[in-house]
């Protein structure tokens, strides 16, 4: 499983990035998305894009945790979503490792996609594996609120602006870890 | 400007990746360094008359509104594209298109009646000009009957119709087609691709480029190309046993006043219909309507003469007859009355690619199809080929098909409807409509004699698991048929009720090809009936009818044509309806391209039908959320990426415009993501499309002084101001009551355009 | 008077004579403050330093009264002493920390007090230009407040941190000395 955090401003501007891979099941914590590295605006656009969702389940869902709120089914990427009260989006992209044996004729397209929605229900126990899992769920909302924590403190320097980046490495060491610990 | 003919062939797309060096574009084309002289002299020519090479925004502006495909009659396609500017309240014009597509669909399940004419007849017609004989003659009038047609529905209320249609097929063709067809079912989807390309190329040619048209709101309509799509992937299947539409729900059988014996010859083509090598494949209810044509030579034979044998006609076959009345000889365009042959709607991709629809050459496809034709070369037409016919005949021949159908076919499916609907499925109704399909074996079993019932566990015995099909006669078949036959007389809520009760009857017999086509037919007729679905549980039932008929067609039967026809029917339907169910027509799409059912051409083509589903999805009562903008300007970003990479600059152009506009709603500022990397693709790939676009009309865009360069001469910072009116414009429709966020700091809220680190790629 | 009475006299008022205010609300003001200071003096960190030190001298001479009228502490017989009862009984009520005293000087008139926490710096991280990590300390406001409060009772001190967490070191180390004790002097005019 592959993550992509981002934090957005009221105004949908970046404030902080990251990505990570899991450090579950032997995972050795580094990203491997499925889009090619020149393409990684990719992940953006999918997460600006769940906006849309984000923009209308704020309003029929109280919490802050959003749970899982949107797929982008081409690139198998999911997306769960975190509000804070003023206004920040948590957003985390998690797309879960590309299958070997994709051949590029058509009816390899046809069973990758098959296959991946087996192997998904096979092993639904593991978090890694399964993005829409009540654990995942859960864990990724242990996720959200640990960052939560540490994003209110950094919000809290006075040296920090609203809607400005986050630069400080003291957040990004703890999302690392909270990445580690939960995802 | 040079003429879009004169275009040079497109060189292959630049590199996207975001890290693209500075300069590389200068060395992008080296080959085309000689070759551009003459250009350059033309270009400067050019400069020192008015302002050269306009930004992009201004030529594609120019540009002819792509003309609709050659065989769409729409009106609409014509309609000028009209400035945003100009229009009127925002929330009058929720039209997009999606009547015309909804038309499009229903009519592409139109009756088929069968033609089955004498040689005398097919003469007299091949000496007028139509190599396919009668056949021909009549099919592209069939598209629609003119006037308007009214049907009474299973529970007696009428109403009319102005775009009914009829499908007319060869009989002598009919037996052969679905044979060949086995083996050509995956080249069928080749073929819509091979046909996606002409058009495109021919597109490049005398459509001087083609910018989907819009409407008064500037929605774009559904693009002629996706129409074309659509109308391929509607006539890519033909006649299958697992449904009836193909099936001939009439045969016309024609003679004309030459023969010499024509009782007997009508008896005998009769004879050959129902008994002879002509007749159809097994697995056809050989009970169809007979309706027998007359057709009179009005120059060389005597109208008494008909009028008398068409008397008797009337005597020994009934009413379902008629008298054609034409002209022998050939009409040519000089001629006074002369009125150009409609091409025909519904080609099916063979057809299209061997040149039917441009009529006149059909003597090539039928060559093709009848190895005993005749080899005659192709008889002068016209200038362009194209057939032409007396306005008399014209008229003689509408009304033909009107009558036929008003008065003979459509009374009879009715009649049909209404007594398979007493006798066997009311019966089905009252028993299982409570007891399921465990009613359903008592009842099959308590009218089991029909059938030899081996009697299969839990199959009704009916189902022919080597042939894979039913016998015409069994209730399962005559159900499915009726259903068909309610669908095409578009009482979609009997047809639906009908799907429905048959749905597991066809998963007992594991007759998985009708399996999924009543899961299809059935969510097909719930989205169709305007009445159905208020409920959301219903959109979810839908959803699981075409996730199973998909799975059913697909894995278990590998039939893609109709695996596609399934999803692309949903696409289009769930995306008429609106609301969230725009949601699941945008999920259909995405499938139809994961499991890789279309072409490249096609991958576009679906990817740009993303954007125009999740485009209409449109926030609620103002508020400023609902609407998927977002998720629609992706898609419609993505689709300019491709068509840049298929190397098509002009309809890269209109999706990155249109990936704009449906951006420009949700941006603080028109043009500017708030998200670098967003912003750094989108500005590479307007640029790229820029230089592509202008680089296939012959323009240098190398020499060029970067357009967003500080230090700009007179005419380019006169195109500055373009680019920038357009990259910055404000949304005329925005929303009223937009949450006033102007209180956050943001960090890359503006951006100048003249020193935004973004532009370097430009300034390379 | 020994360290561990001044650390209890210190819990003591702590528990029962002060006014307690919300911590944040305090960091909060504080670090506004420097952070604004920050902005009007265009980042150049001496200055800011310096105008902290100056604020904290001007609260240092009024706090010492509200100090000696809560403790009731009477004249500290030694430097010593002063620096325990600046560790235990000052910092304890005012800030509620309890610095450590040590690096004593030969002479007994330099000592570093090494702060485990700092309430003024709670979440605070410096800002990343390159220089405030280097330039800027912080809670220098602290240093002023000795240096004004030791004055009105005629000790003349030199206060200044020598590191701090928020750059990245290991501890927060304020080094104070002892530059003489005023004879019989009138206070200075305020600065």
């Amino acid at each position: 499983m592959s993550y992509y955090f981002t934090i957005l401003s009221p105004t949908d501007t970046p404030i902080f990035n990251i990505a990570f891979g899991t450090s579950k099941s032997g995972g050795d914590g580094i990203a491997r998305f499925r889009f090619p590295d020149t393409a990684q605006y990719m992940n953006q656009f999918i997460i600006h894009s769940s906006l849309d969702i984000v923009e209308e389940t704020q309003w029929t869902n109280g919490g802050m945790y959003l749970k899982h709120i949107d797929t982008y089914p081409p690139a198998a990427a999911y997306i769960s979503a975190f509000l804070t009260p003023s206004g920040a989006r948590f957003l985390l992209l998690h797309q879960p490792p590309q299958l070997p044996a994709s051949n590029s004729s058509s009816l390899g397209a046809s069973s990758l996609l098959g296959a991946s929605g087996s192997t998904t229900r096979a092993s639904s126990s593991s978090i890694a594996a399964n993005p829409t899992s009540p654990q995942t769920e859960e864990a990724v909302r242990q996720f959200m609120n640990e960052i939560y924590e540490s994003y209110v403190k950094t919000a809290m320097s006075p040296f920090y602006k609203q809607g400005m980046e986050i630069r400080s490495p003291v957040f990004r060491t703890k999302v690392t870890a909270a990445g580690k610990k939960w995802l | 400007m040079t003429s879009p003919g004169d275009a040079a062939p497109v060189k292959p797309p630049p590199s996207f990746s975001p890290g693209v060096a500075r300069g590389t574009s200068k060395s992008r084309y080296p080959d085309e360094a000689e070759s551009t002289h003459s250009i350059d002299a033309e270009l400067a020519e050019a400069r020192s008359v008015s302002s050269p090479t306009p930004p992009l925004s201004a030529t594609t502006a120019e540009l002819p509104i792509r003309s609709s495909s050659p065989h769409a009659r729409s009106v609409r396609s014509s309609t000028p594209q009209l400035a945003r500017s100009s229009l009127g309240s925002p929330f009058d014009g929720r039209f997009d298109g999606s009547e015309d597509i909804r038309s499009l669909i229903i009519r592409a399940f139109s009756p088929t009646v069968a033609i089955y004419a004498s040689d005398d007849t097919d003469e007299l017609v091949r000496n007028k000009g139509f190599k396919g004989g009668f056949w021909e003659l009549v099919r592209p009038f069939g598209d629609t009957v003119s006037g308007k047609v009214v049907i009474r529905d299973s529970v007696g209320s009428s109403r009319a119709w102005e775009d009914y249609g009829v499908r007319f097929v060869d009989l002598n063709g009919f037996g052969r087609t679905p044979a060949g067809r086995e083996s050509g079912q995956e080249s069928s989807l080749t073929q819509m691709e091979e046909i996606l390309e002409q058009q495109l190329e021919s597109a490049e040619g005398p459509f001087g480029g083609s910018i989907p048209p819009k409407d008064a709101l500037g929605v774009p309509v559904a693009s002629p190309l996706w129409k074309l799509l659509l109308r391929q992937i509607l006539s890519a299947t033909s006649a299958a046993p697992h449904e009836t539409f193909g099936h001939p729900v009439a045969s016309v059988i024609a003679i004309s006043s030459r023969n010499m014996a024509p009782l007997e010859t009508l008896r005998q083509l009769y004879g050959e219909s129902s008994s002879g090598d002509k007749r159809l494949p097994d697995w056809v209810n050989s009970e169809y309507l007979r309706y027998y044509v007359l057709v009179h030579d009005e120059e060389r034979d005597d109208i008494t003469e008909s009028t008398k044998l068409y008397d008797q006609m009337k005597r020994h076959f009934g009413l379902h007859c008629h008298l054609l009345r034409l002209r022998s000889s050939q009409c040519i365009v000089t001629d006074d009355d002369s009125v150009q042959v409609p091409s025909c709607e519904w080609l099916s991709p063979q057809e299209r690619l061997s040149g039917v629809g441009e009529a006149g050459k059909y003597s090539a496809f039928i060559r093709q199809l009848e190895t005993n034709n005749i080899a005659e070369t192709l008889v002068d037409l016209g200038t362009d080929g194209t057939p032409y016919l007396f306005d008399s005949d014209v008229t003689a021949i509408r009304t033909f098909i009107r009558e036929l159908m008003v008065q003979s076919v459509i009374p009879f499916m009715e009649n049909r409807v209404a007594v398979w609907n007493d006798q066997i499925a009311s019966r089905r109704r009252g028993i299982s409509g409570r007891f399921m399909s465990v009613g359903r074996r008592f009842m099959t079993f308590g009218s089991g004699s029909r059938s030899g019932a081996t009697g299969s566990s839990g199959g009704s015995g009916n189902y022919d698991p080597t042939n894979n099909f039913y016998g015409p006669d069994s209730p399962e078949a005559i159900l499915r048929k009726m259903a068909d036959f309610a669908f095409m007389l578009r009482d979609w809520k009997l047809a639906a009720s009908t799907y429905e009760m048959i749905q597991s009857d066809f998963k007992n017999d594991k007759a998985w090809k009708y399996h999924a086509g009543a899961h299809e037919m059935c969510a097909v007729s719930m989205l169709l009936n305007p009445l159905a679905m208020s409920a959301k549980i219903k959109l979810e039932s839908v959803d699981q009818m075409f996730e199973n008929a998909c799975y059913s067609y697909l894995t278990r039967c590998s039939d893609v044509p109709h695996a596609l026809r399934a999803l692309s029917l949903g696409v289009e339907l769930l995306k008429s309806r609106g609301g969230s169910a725009t949601e699941s027509a945008a999920r259909w799409a995405m499938r139809v391209m994961d499991f890789g059912l279309v072409g490249p051409i096609g991958q576009i083509l679906f990817t740009e039908r993303v954007s125009a589903c999740y485009a209409s999805k449109i926030s609620m009562g103002g508020a400023k959320w609902g609407g998927r903008r977002r998720k629609a300007g992706m898609w419609s970003i993505f689709a300019a990426n491709q068509w840049l990479k298929a190397g098509n600059p002009t309809l890269a152009a209109a999706c990155l415009e249109e990936g704009e506009r449906l951006y420009g709603d949700v941006l603080e500022t028109d043009g500017v993501f708030p998200i670098p990397e967003m912003q750094t693709f989108v500005d590479n790939l307007r640029h790229s499309v820029k230089v592509e676009y202008l680089g296939a009309r012959g323009f240098d865009t190398r020499d060029e002084p970067a357009s967003e360069d500080p230090v700009l001469t007179d005419e380019t910072s006169e195109k500055l101001e373009k680019i920038d009116k357009r990259n910055h414009r404000r949304s005329l429709i925005g929303l009223p009551g937009q949450l006033d966020v102007g209180n956050f700091n943001m960090t890359s809220g503006t951006r100048d355009p003249e020193n935004s680190p973004n532009d370097d790629f430009e300034r390379a | 008077m020994s360290a561990t009475k001044a650390s209890r006299i210190g819990e003591e008022i702590w528990k029962t004579r002060i006014d307690k205010v919300n911590a944040e609300l305090v960091t909060l003001t504080y670090g506004t403050i420097v952070a604004q200071l920050c902005q009007d003096y265009d980042s150049n960190y001496q200055d800011v330093n310096k105008q902290l030190d100056k604020m904290g001298y001007n609260i240092g001479m009024r706090l010492i009264e509200d100090f000696l009228a809560k403790s009731g502490v009477g004249r500290c017989a030694n430097f010593r002493e002063t620096a325990d009862m600046i560790a235990k009984v000052g910092f304890k009520i005012f800030l509620n920390v309890a610095p450590t005293v040590t690096n004593w000087s030969s002479d007994n008139n330099q000592f570093s007090l090494i702060f485990d926490e700092n309430p003024l710096a709670d979440f605070v991280e410096l800002p990343d230009d390159g220089r405030a990590q280097d330039e800027l300390w912080f809670s220098n406001i602290l240093c002023g407040v000795l240096r004004g409060s030791l004055e009105m009772v005629q000790m003349q001190i030199e206060a200044h941190f020598v590191s701090d967490v928020l750059r990245g070191d290991d501890t927060t180390e304020m080094r104070v000395s002892l530059v003489r004790y005023i004879e019989d002097e009138m206070p200075p005019e305020e600065e």
